[in-house]
């Protein structure tokens, strides 16, 4: 019953409708007299009524608050005060409230809920505190012990000492390590490999360089070493043995690699057995008899010969080589040792060596031994291309890329002509290579660069990205998509998007539930990894690039966005109270080759060029919007752009990191939410279509920001100067007027530069390479595509 | 140069050099998380110190196992075992097989066999397989059978693109119970290999 009227109620705020908010919770009040969840209900819809004359200390703190006068241990209500307190942005009372019943009511389920909801907020103090107080308790939940909870509380002080530091006073950073070690050995024996763990990880990482924790985690996991394989003991072996016990290092090293092949323990093996006087061909002898010929045992000769000479040699160098040279490990290995190989040394050897395969001649291109240049590499093996099994990958991309990179990856904006080139040698490659991805992701953002976002998705269809992965990828496809291709029936937004997004929507709001999970079944090495996982997606770039771009898309389409604003507040609600790191860029950036550098991108990448500043602002731009029809303060949004800003000087953030007319329009609505529109008029007065880039990204980009803006200021009836609103609308009529020559005209370039492509330049390096050119029709035809999408809004 | 790292939730991010792959499977996340609450033990990396110290690609290759099965029949499963293109044809797959059968062949795991299932097509796996010490325990009809394929209706009907092998290679404790010489004539539903 209770739950049904909850419903209605909340169904109700949502409408606004709140005389009928406050029938139903009188009908409550009648029903139930002894709850006190119809009260805090009541107090929640008048919140929700007028939220800037809620008095939160008068009407909520100095009754439910941290020195309030009632506690209350009711499920429902406790829920409702969280959530109450959460929206009010008062995070530890959201909490409190939990401590507070568990004080006066102690029980097991009552401080099993403040875990949980510790847990969903990713308040570790909390679910350390919580943990505590269920350990307290004989009867647990299922199979669960009394004893258990001391490793939950082990693992959330853990957490809460790893990414939370600022949040702990001294006492407590004095006081928490020595309390959970003790704890924890009082839980000794300890009855799995995973509670040693926890133990062993709270010596490290509590007690940092005290010697005599690395001790207790030895006496701990050394019995361990004996009779079973665990990769957390072997690294916790390694790094706590220590120098001075070269005896033990080698003999635990020896040990584990009768059973596993690890570089890891190689390396200790050579370092512990250089102290303990072994000679070079003894540890060489020992290694092979431990392991079969393999990489690592080949490679560990280099190491060898370091420790013990300073200098890696011939013999080592040739040994490797001969089994390794046409595989493509061989450029990654060697090129770790660099500094230690002699080149002249290294290109007569692997010269030496038969050089008729593909890889082999890559390996000598990555290494730069090359005789030959890409060019010239490529037409000397593109034959294994034919012989090649259809799903693998061919080594000739190397070349193919560095072809590529030379025509389009340079600090200023390249020729379209290059850029087109490059487009045609990585069509006709990738249809000899199809599978191989380190093409595919340059031919997508060739595509992309050049404003032609049906191609490139057709492109990305053929990764077959999905689930986690789309965090890392998506950024390829949807930087900046509402302003490049806002077409709304095209599976680009009305299939892939939404897919795409159920990791974020459903998956990241299932993660406290599995984590919890994690500790009732005891997979305790592996929660502080979901933890950290858990925020780096909850603060993931491209999470919030994305959520940024919708809500610019519902103001160009002219779409409601209460309900994504909404949506959009919880979520950054969630982010300001998860003080954890700061913004995760889970961004492959290393996709495109390791010559690319986040910081420093080449024009080319330019679309997708979206730093911290970018989407921070963008975001909080979205909230001005929403403020701005109000007239109303935000002393939230204020405390939000003044972080952002942080004592930087804003017209630097927006010049570096936005497009001029990204900086032109969040100066525009920055000016009306902070200024009173008082430069309206001088901002409008700067646009100059005539100066609106004729091609690439930019053309969609900067028209669809322009446009947006406009068309988002002509809804504003706050704006009631007629000179404005002429301005605005004439603004909007000048623009989607130039909307078809524009694009007409970036056609004629396109077919221009094909036509090119079959004459001039391009046509030696195709003919080299026995590529075609690409044809103009295709371009021409997607083209056209984003401009039909764009000049119907 | 290799070494053998516990996999974690965080190295989801950084798996695009080898679930790029057009043969490897990008599993809903849940699917990650149940292998790494349920068998933290056996989900495991191989991550190389070669690579670029920018690079996010340091992961060369992974194992994702489980353990099933009661009695005679407890034993290791091999779920995922996947090595991304640049470190491929130097038995990285092995060498993350065998980890795993350091793993299980002792406490606290002490499984009687290791098993997987592959495509009865792919004779480049199988070959890999048996060089490892595995066989042919049973041909499960169907298995890869898509929704259109529907459920096979008969073992009569063999197909070597949607049928899959059962490998196992035996502990040294199962004493051969679950090693047949003539395995690829046994064959068997997909409702029989679930455990």
């Amino acid at each position: 019953m209770v739950e049904k009227i909850e419903e209605d109620i909340f169904g109700l705020i949502r409408k606004s409708s709140f005389k009928q908010c406050f029938e139903k919770v009188n009908i409550l009040k009648k029903n139930y007299p002894r709850l006190q969840y119809p009260n805090v209900l009541e107090l929640y819809i008048k919140y929700k009524q007028s939220p800037l004359k809620f008095d939160y200390e008068a009407d909520l703190g100095k009754l439910y608050g941290s020195n309030g006068s009632i506690v209350t241990v009711e499920h429902e209500t406790l829920n409702l005060l969280h959530r109450f307190f959460s929206e009010l942005e008062n995070f530890e009372e959201a909490l409190h409230v939990y401590e507070k019943a568990n004080a006066k009511y102690p029980s097991f389920e009552l401080s099993y809920s403040w875990f949980e909801k510790a847990l969903e907020d990713s308040n570790y103090k909390h679910m350390a505190k919580a943990s505590l107080q269920m350990s307290k308790f004989e009867t647990a939940a299922g199979s669960l012990e009394s004893r258990d909870f001391y490793f939950w509380n082990a693992i959330s002080t853990i957490a809460l000492f790893e990414f939370r530091t600022h949040n702990l006073t001294e006492q407590e950073v004095k006081i928490l390590p020595l309390l959970t070690y003790k704890n924890l050995c009082n839980c000794k024996p300890f009855r799995s490999t995973q509670e040693v763990i926890v133990f062993s990880s709270v010596c490290e990482k509590l007690f940092p360089n005290d010697r005599s924790k690395s001790d207790d985690i030895l006496k701990e996991i050394t019995p361990h070493l004996t009779d079973s394989v665990d990769l957390y003991l072997k690294n916790f072996m390694l790094k706590h043995i220590g120098s001075n016990n070269p005896d033990l290092l080698f003999s635990n090293c020896e040990k584990m690699l009768n059973k596993i092949n690890d570089y890891d323990l190689l390396k200790s093996l050579v370092t512990s057995g250089k102290q303990l006087g072994k000679s070079k061909d003894e540890l060489i002898n020992l290694i092979d008899s431990l392991l079969t010929d393999s990489r690592n045992s080949r490679l560990i000769r280099l190491e060898i010969d370091l420790v013990f000479d300073l200098t890696i040699s011939e013999e080592s160098l040739r040994h490797y080589l001969s089994k390794f040279h046409n595989k493509q490990c061989c450029s990654a290995d060697l090129l770790h040792y660099k500094n230690s190989i002699d080149k002249d040394m290294l290109a007569g050897l692997i010269s030496s060596f038969d050089d008729s395969d593909v890889i082999h001649a890559s390996n000598i291109f990555k290494m730069k031994l090359n005789e030959l240049d890409s060019v010239e590499y490529y037409n000397r093996h593109k034959n294994s291309l034919l012989e090649k099994v259809e799903t693998d990958y061919s080594a000739n991309s190397i070349f193919i890329l560095d072809i590529v990179k030379s025509l389009t990856q340079k600090d200023e904006e390249p020729l379209i002509f290059d850029v087109v080139l490059a487009v045609s040698i990585l069509e006709n490659y990738q249809n000899k290579d199809s599978h191989n991805y380190d093409t595919n992701v340059w031919l997508i953002a060739l595509y992309m660069y050049l404003g032609l976002v049906p191609l490139a998705y057709s492109h990305y269809q053929d990764l077959k990205v999905r689930n986690v992965q789309t965090d890392s990828m998506d950024f390829l496809l949807y930087s900046r998509y509402s302003s490049l291709f806002p077409q709304k029936q095209h599976d680009f937004i009305m299939k892939t998007l939404p897919e795409h997004d159920e990791l974020y929507k459903s998956s990241l709001e299932r993660l406290p539930q599995l984590i919890n999970v994690s500790f009732e079944r005891k997979a305790y090495s592996k929660i502080l990894g979901m933890l950290d996982f858990r925020q780096r997606l909850e603060k993931s770039d491209t999470r919030w690039l994305k959520l940024s771009e919708k809500a610019q898309l519902a103001r160009l389409c002219n779409d409601k966005r209460s309900l994504l604003l909404e949506n959009l507040h919880v979520n950054w609600r969630t982010v300001t109270n998860s003080a954890f790191k700061q913004w995760s860029d889970n961004r492959d950036w290393s996709i495109f080759g390791p010559d690319i550098d986040r910081n420093r991108l080449p024009a080319v990448l330019g679309y997708m060029n979206l730093n911290r500043d970018w989407i921070e602002l963008n975001i909080l731009k979205e909230f001005m919007i929403e403020s701005i029809p109000n007239n109303t303060e935000s002393p939230k949004l204020d405390a939000n752009l003044k972080k952002v800003i942080a004592n930087r000087d804003l017209n630097e953030i927006l010049s570096s990191s936005f497009t001029t007319m990204e900086n032109w329009s969040f100066r525009t609505f920055y000016d009306l939410y902070s200024n009173n529109g008082t430069n309206l008029n001088t901002l409008l007065e700067e646009l100059d279509f005539d100066k609106l880039p004729s091609g690439t990204w930019k053309l969609s980009s900067d028209y669809l920001t322009c446009l947006a803006t406009l068309k988002t200021l002509d809804n504003f009836k706050r704006i009631t100067d007629k000179k404005t609103k002429q301005l605005i609308k004439s603004n909007i009529q000048n623009l989607r007027d130039s909307c078809d020559e524009r694009y007409r005209s970036y056609q004629k370039l396109l077919t221009q530069v094909c036509n090119n492509l079959k004459s001039h330049d391009g046509k030696g390096l195709l003919e080299k390479l026995e590529f075609l050119p690409l044809e103009a029709d295709s371009l021409v035809k997607h083209v056209l595509v984003v401009q039909k999408a764009i000049r119907n809004l | 140069m290799t070494t053998v790292q516990p996999f974690e939730a965080t190295d989801l991010f950084k798996l695009n050099n080898v679930n790029l792959d057009t043969l490897t499977e990008n599993f809903p996340l849940e699917f990650y998380f149940e292998y790494l609450i349920l068998w933290p033990e056996l989900f495991f990396k191989s991550v190389e110190y070669t690579a670029n110290s920018n690079s996010n690609h340091d992961i060369s290759g992974y194992m994702m196992a489980k353990t099933e099965g009661k009695g005679q029949e407890w034993h290791s499963h091999i779920t995922a075992v996947t090595v991304c293109p640049e470190f491929r044809r130097i038995s990285l797959a092995s060498m993350l097989c065998n980890t795993l059968e350091a793993i299980t062949d002792s406490e606290p795991h002490n499984v009687n066999f290791i098993d997987l299932f592959v495509k009865c097509n792919n004779q480049l796996a199988i070959m890999l397989y048996e060089k490892l010490g595995y066989s042919v325990y049973r041909r499960v009809v169907g298995y890869y059978n898509s929704n259109e394929d529907g459920y096979p209706e008969t073992l009569k009907k063999i197909n070597d693109g949607k049928d899959a092998f059962d490998m196992r290679k035996a502990m040294a404790r199962d004493k051969g119970q679950n090693i047949r010489k003539d395995g690829r004539k046994h064959k068997c539903y997909p409702h029989e290999v679930k455990f």
